[in-house]
């Protein structure tokens, strides 16, 4: 039975009856095999990226010294490790002193990424592995103006001498200690006990750092989880720049949808292929059956088929799709991480199987069809076999579907959302046909006879008619909500990461310093965000109790920011990026202050934190004073603005009795970088935070992201080409005839010509329709619940699809008859 | 060889039952020629499909070579059509995805013949088809096709034939050939011959006549002798 299905396959290949099934199969593979190799990789990628930032895969933190056990097993396990450890002291030369937080290096440093040091402050520097000579250091740029050194210069470290060699210009865990008030040095293990700045119960911080293969450290960071005490932290792993995080998961969410909906177009173009395959294939059946083949046999032969086609699908997919996302990643190597990491067989073995399960659920039912055609049709031609029921074949297909969605986004809301809107699509379709027959008929009255020819024809088999636009619209819908979902995903991160988004933050700015920081600012044509005061406090009680007592262990443990001094300010208008999701804003004068009852505004993430509401009361300890406020309102606070945020805002007169320093934000190029020096050497105290770095990081991010966005819309245009090119196919033998017939009667070529086109054309018109209804409630309602966006109507589409679905369903619909229609009419009628 | 007892087809029409096929019983005895003639919708087609087992009564019985197809399932069926039975139809019904060749090994392979492809080349060069055994349907003429078709129809050796209007698609030259090719083939194998047609030259060449008129027997006569039975057909009935 395999080789007659192998001969039959082969001879269905040559004939090209297989043609629209592969098609639908292999972009559908490709697909799922491109995308998913793709993000894979750049994911994997971008973790990597992540262990550069932080210096190593994991970094295991703990006040104590890091047991040699835990080093051994490393060892044992083949990991890297590097051990080193930080302390605050003080430098000084002359008569200035700083206080600066130590990384004492002991081995090679960093482990992952590099080190960038310079010779001058605010130049670009070498990239080096490694730690810097006994009896030398290497400072922050900040330090060489507290202490008014340079390059070359020695300072006091305790009870020795060191020698400034280094400018350390950026290097990995800058960006999670940014708000660090201590600038940073590095030095050689071997000079700290000569230094003698360690006493009993200094505050010292032992970091072990960790790398090494993914399944090998993330093993080993299990093994060491359980003998963690509460005071060893371990930070890497699955955390990447929480700033992008919200963007990421966006463009992830999107990325999964848009493959989820290329493979579901390329459902229904199988399904479409499969049912004519099957249709031109009862015949066949019916001869097998009559020369006494049983109906398990044709079975058999069918399904064999079916697994030919699905495995050669499935293989060319997916080489397809790896060559497909090879070329782009080659294409576009200027914008992903290099090294590129190798390609994983998982995301290849899900598109495969994926694509067997698409292949399932839309063609068993037409296939499993075949064999149950009844051996009298080789007699009566007008006999077909009993029609699968209904029920099964949606069944089966949305089965399949659901499935696929939930293995690939774990999201039984995203699932639901879909299923829900299949149904909504399914009702308006209802509706239309509807529609359909009342302007068919209206127009039918007045246009010329040939289009009146083309309504005719649709109006002939409503059932058929309606699964037409149902496929049609449904493809249109597709392929449209996707634009609109990309065009909205990218206009927002435009918008999020304008071009002079802020780069640089100062903080420490003294009251008395803001006047003179205005003017160097004003003086270079450097604008800011504004300049905020703040004070530094710390929770202290909740409501009047403890608030390490009200909060239970865990949620005390888990509450970081409680444990920290936060960054409090006071304003009198809500900054603009951020949006108020609880309570009112205050809007009151000086007169109108309680200081019995002063407002706060909180973040939903202290919210959260704190399991606090509106009107409750939090007191802050600062500076050994202690205030209260209760919470007026909530924000929420979109924190990949790159804008100086706030957990808590107090109103304008809260604060007014404690200390504040200021905090300012601006976007400087590197040309102007020695405007950092000017108000490095006026105002030595203040700290400059550089963002450059990590924001073209960010940028770069958001590229490639991009870029696989754009690519995607690919897949997503080529699977709705194939159901569109499916459907056409299936049904050309119907409507070849019936302009053949019309030929035989006398019919002219223009006229033909002109009532398939407007048959086609009405199609296009009614699908496009269709599809923008129901793209305007798909794309609303995921703009709500997934993607986080607020919604609003197209209008522009309602003219623009509709139109266009009439010109491309006519043009291609034209083209695959056209060569027929000039064949004499008696040799069409022969052959169909 | 086959035998039919009050064999009744109807169906099921929009606004009532049709009969198709009234209460029609006969012998063919092994060896046989017999032609089935009669108009349009006089019901030689489904009598063949009912004959052959490829549809089943309403009532009454059909018994091929001791198989009684009215209590067979379909399965059941198709083997013994498999074993005892082949066709010759109008529209030829070649399978177009395979070879000549392959489509006169079919019924021999699916009777789990010993040497399918030597049969099927044998029985290619009866026919006069040795040189196109490679060829697809497509590639043969109307003519050719229905040569193909008759060759497999006798690849398995059957023990009865049924064609249906089986020059019905041909020019009359390449009718008579096909004619002659058939009755040469069924006198060399002894095959038992049941065939439909609208030709009272083929039916006249045929053993015996069997007409049918609005379902209903209504002659039955041998040797070209025009003796209606019909009275004592329905005596029995």
């Amino acid at each position: 039975m395999f080789s007659m299905a192998l001969r039959n396959f082969r001879r269905d290949w040559q004939a090209g009856e297989v043609k629209v099934l592969f098609f639908a199969l292999i972009v559908a593979v490709a697909a799922m095999t491109a995308i998913g190799v793709i993000t894979d990789r750049i994911q994997r990628a971008m973790g990597e990226q992540a262990s550069e930032f932080l210096g190593a895969d994991y970094v295991i933190s703990s006040p104590r010294e890091i047991p040699q056990e835990w080093l051994d097993e490393a060892h044992k396990r083949n990991l890297q490790t590097a051990l080193g450890k930080s302390v605050s002291t003080v430098l000084a030369k002359g008569d200035k002193f700083q206080l600066v937080s130590v990384r004492v290096v002991e081995d090679k440093y960093p482990l992952k990424g590099e080190v960038e040091i310079s010779q001058a402050p605010f130049q670009a520097g070498e990239k080096i592995q490694g730690k810097p000579s006994t009896g030398e250091l290497w400072v922050e740029p900040r330090v060489l103006s507290l202490l008014d050194a340079k390059v070359g210069d020695k300072v006091d470290f305790g009870n020795s001498q060191l020698l400034i060699t280094g400018v350390v210009v950026s290097g990995p865990g800058q960006a999670s200690e940014v708000f660090n008030v201590a600038p940073g040095v590095i030095i050689n293990s071997d000079d700290l006990a000569a230094a003698e700045i360690l006493g009993p119960g200094s505050r010292i911080s032992n970091q072990f750092l960790l790398a090494g293969d993914i399944t090998i450290r993330d093993s080993y960071i299990q093994w060491l989880k359980p003998s963690l005490n509460e005071t060893q932290r371990i930070t890497g792993g699955k955390e990447g720049t929480p700033a992008l995080q919200a963007s990421l998961n966006r463009a992830e969410s999107f990325l999964r949808l848009a493959s989820l909906v290329s493979v579901i177009l390329a459902g229904v173009a199988i399904a479409v292929a499969a049912g004519r395959f099957s249709r031109r294939h009862f015949d066949y059946a019916a001869i097998y059956r009559c020369l006494g083949m049983k109906v398990s046999q044709v079975h058999q032969l069918y399904l064999w088929q079916l697994a030919l086609i699905g495995l050669i699908g499935v293989a060319l997919g997916a080489l397809i799709g790896l060559g497909i996302q090879q070329a782009i990643i080659i294409k576009f190597a200027h914008m992903l991480p290099n090294p590129m990491v190798p390609i994983s067989s998982v995301p290849v073995l899900v598109a495969a199987i994926s694509g067997l399960v698409v292949l399932l659920g839309f063609a068993l039912p037409s296939f499993f069809q075949i064999a149950k055609v009844p051996p009298l049709r080789v007699l009566r031609k007008e006999i077909v076999p009993l029609a699968v029921s209904g029920w099964i074949i949606y069944l089966l297909a949305i089965g399949s579907m659901a499935l696929l969605m939930w293995w690939q986004s774990g999201s039984v809301l995203l699932v639901a959302i879909l299923l829900v809107v299949s149904i909504i699509a399914f009702l308006v379709i209802r509706l239309f046909a509807w529609f359909i027959f009342k302007i068919g008929v209206w127009l039918g009255k007045r246009s010329p006879t040939s289009v009146r020819f083309g309504l005719g024809q649709l109006k002939r088999y409503p059932a058929y008619t309606i699964s037409q636009i149902t496929a049609f619209g449904l493809a249109f819908m597709i392929m449209l909500s996707t634009y609109l979902i990309r065009t909205e995903l990218l206009t927002e991160w435009q918008n999020q990461m304008p071009e002079n988004a802020p780069n640089h933050f100062l903080i420490n700015v003294q009251e008395y310093e803001v006047e003179t920081l205005d003017g160097i600012l004003a003086q270079n044509k450097v604008e800011t965000s504004g300049i905020y005061p703040m004070v530094r406090g710390r929770v202290t009680h909740l409501n009047g109790e403890l608030a390490s007592e009200v909060l239970s262990k865990e949620e005390y443990r888990e509450a970081r920011a409680l444990r920290r001094e936060l960054n409090l300010t006071w304003m009198e208008d809500l900054p603009s990026v951020n949006s108020l999701v609880e309570g009112e804003w205050w809007n009151q004068t000086d007169e109108g202050f309680d200081p019995e009852a002063v407002k706060i505004s909180i973040s939903t993430e202290i919210q959260e934190m704190m399991k606090v509401k509106i009107g409750d009361k939090v007191s802050f300890d600062i500076g050994g004073l202690t205030i209260e406020g209760q919470i007026t309102n909530v924000r929420e606070i979109q924190w990949d603005s790159f804008q100086p945020n706030f957990f808590v805002i107090f109103e304008p007169q809260g604060l007014k009795n404690f200390p504040a320093s200021y905090i300012t934000s601006f976007n400087i190029s590197t040309e102007q970088k020695t405007i950092l020096n000017e108000i490095l050497s006026q105002m030595p105290t203040v700290t400059i935070i550089e963002l450059d770095k990590i924001m073209a990081q960010v940028q770069k991010i958001l590229d490639q992201v991009t870029l696989a966005v754009e690519f995607i819309m690919l897949f997503v245009l080529l699977a709705g080409i194939a159901v569109l090119y499916a459907v056409l196919q299936a049904n050309r033998e119907e409507r070849v005839l019936s302009a053949t017939l019309l030929k035989t009667l006398g019919a002219q070529s223009p006229f033909i010509r002109s009532g398939l086109i407007a048959e086609l054309a009405l199609l296009g018109v009614f699908s496009g329709l269709l599809a923008v209804v129901c793209s305007e409630m798909l794309v609303s309602a995921l703009y709500i619940n997934v993607l986080d966006l607020t919604a609003k109507p197209h209008f522009i589409f309602w003219l623009l699809v509709p139109l266009l679905a009439a010109i491309f369903i006519s043009l291609v619909g034209w083209f695959g008859i056209k060569s027929i229609l000039r064949q004499p009419a008696y040799q069409v009628l022969r052959q169909s | 060889m086959l035998t039919t007892s009050k064999l009744t087809k109807v169906v099921d029409s929009q606004e009532q039952d049709l009969t198709i096929l009234s209460q029609v019983s006969l012998t063919i005895d092994e060896g046989d020629t017999v032609a089935v003639i009669g108009a349009s919708g006089s019901g030689k087609s489904t009598l063949l499909s009912l004959l052959a087992g490829l549809d089943v009564p309403s009532s009454g019985e059909v018994v091929l070579a001791g198989n009684k197809f009215h209590q067979l399932d379909e399965d059941q069926r198709a083997q013994a059509r498999a074993q005892y039975v082949g066709f010759i139809f109008q529209s030829f019904h070649l399978l177009p995805g395979l070879t000549a060749l392959e489509n006169v090994m079919l019924p021999i392979e699916l009777k789990g013949g010993k040497s399918p492809r030597k049969d099927a080349l044998a029985i290619l060069e009866k026919v006069g088809l040795s040189e196109r055994v490679t060829h697809y349907p497509n590639q043969l003429s109307g003519g050719e096709q229905q040569r193909v078709a008759i060759a497999r129809a006798f690849a398995s050796e059957p023990k009865i034939l049924f064609a249906d209007e089986p020059t019905g698609n041909l020019d009359s030259a390449n009718g008579q050939k096909i004619v002659e090719l058939l009755f040469e083939l069924n006198q060399q194998f002894g095959t038992t011959l049941v065939l439909v047609t609208h030709d009272q030259e083929l039916a006249d060449r045929c053993q015996r006549q069997l007409r049918l008129e609005a379902g209903k027997l209504v002659g039955d006569s041998a040797n070209n002798s025009t003796e209606s039975l019909s009275s004592e057909l329905e005596g029995h009935s």
